[in-house]
């Protein structure tokens, strides 16, 4: 029972932060402010029973990467070549662990998590890396 | 009886590859040769686009749709207008990029190898002019009710990584490509439709420009 709610809290609280539809899927149009350069792009996420899964791309849809997080844990798949060095991969992950297990606005150490409106916001201070995810309205046809 | 139940299973199942078969050499440089012969002709080009890109892990769908300038084979405007706003230019050497966040990047193409590839395939894949390109695709015709499809596989290593597949479908009648169908090597497909094609209009050259 206690193992049972555990496992369900990653999901519970990812819930909190973004705005998921009927169908499970949030997306968001995603800022990534490194070192004084900004990249944008779109981050998609659909949650399931104890695991959130995501895809950040780019406008034009080229995949950056891919994620899941569970159980406090998240796991990149698919880097992008330009991504993909150990510590580039090693902040994503820690930087995304803390962001999906905050449900509220919150700094611990180095980072620290915004909810404003419908934009969250994730500092690395360590790095001066900030991420800003804004929910994007869907197309209605 | 039972022949007959045979006979008609065995066309059945040969009937995907029948559909699927490419067009002879001869006929795929005929078709090389109009589509050609279209571009040469092609001045300008504007139109409307809807894009669906098909992500395999989430098994969903992410849908935008924007609008296309083309102009003198060296111009292209790309620009995203619902559900963001995203512009993408490029004006000969300058690529010219705007997102949400209003700000502008400008990047001189010659400064980049990897992004003069980029920008010449996407050019050329609009106008199908890649299918004559024998270093960037290889190029297999099928021949379609109404539509040509042009199957390109990438042949370079830095495309080669990012797509397994490219499709452009081609209007029989206008000779212009009216869908892309690219298939990453992640498992993740994007569609591009064009459509509202207005040929050969006049376009002010400030649509390619930032400022």
């Amino acid at each position: 029972m206690v193992v049972w709610l555990l496992v369900s809290i990653g999901s519970v609280q990812a819930q909190a932060l973004f705005t998921f539809d009927d169908e499970g899927m949030a997306r968001t149009h995603l800022e990534l402010s490194a070192h004084g350069r900004d990249i944008t792009g779109l981050c998609l996420m659909r949650q399931s029973e104890d695991t959130l899964r995501g895809s950040v791309i780019n406008e034009f849809g080229i995949k950056a990467f891919d994620f899941t997080y569970r159980e406090g844990k998240t796991k990149l798949m698919n880097v992008a070549s330009f991504l993909n060095k150990w510590y580039i991969r090693r902040t994503l992950q820690r930087d995304l662990s803390f962001l999906f297990s905050q449900t509220t606005s919150c700094c611990r150490g180095q980072r620290s998590v915004e909810k404003n409106g419908d934009t969250v916001s994730l500092v690395n201070k360590r790095h001066k890396l900030t991420y800003r995810f804004r929910n994007l309205d869907e197309i209605t046809e | 009886m039972k022949r007959l139940f045979f006979f008609s299973l065995l066309c059945l199942l040969n009937l995907p590859l029948w559909a699927q078969k490419p067009v002879s050499i001869a006929e795929q440089k005929q078709m090389v040769g109009q589509i050609e012969k279209a571009v040469a002709n092609l001045k300008t080009l504007q139109c409307d686009f809807r894009q669906v890109k098909h992500l395999s892990l989430l098994d969903g769908d992410m849908k935008s749709q924007g609008h296309m300038y083309y102009k003198g084979g060296d111009r292209l405007r790309w620009e995203y207008a619902t559900p963001y706003k995203y512009c993408f230019v490029l004006n000969k050497d300058k690529v010219m990029m705007r997102g949400a966040n209003d700000k502008l990047n400008v990047v001189d193409v010659r400064s980049s190898r990897l992004f003069q590839e980029i920008t010449r395939i996407m050019m050329n894949s609009i106008t199908g002019k890649c299918l004559s390109s024998k270093t960037d695709f290889s190029v297999t015709m099928y021949r379609h009710d109404g539509e040509w499809e042009a199957r390109l596989v990438p042949q370079k290593k830095e495309m080669k990584r990012m797509f397994s597949l490219i499709t452009l479908h081609i209007d029989v009648k206008t000779k212009m490509v009216i869908r892309v169908e690219m298939k990453e090597t992640t498992g993740d497909t994007t569609m591009i439709y064009l459509e509202n094609p207005r040929q050969n209009l006049p376009i002010n050259d400030n649509v390619f420009g930032m400022k």
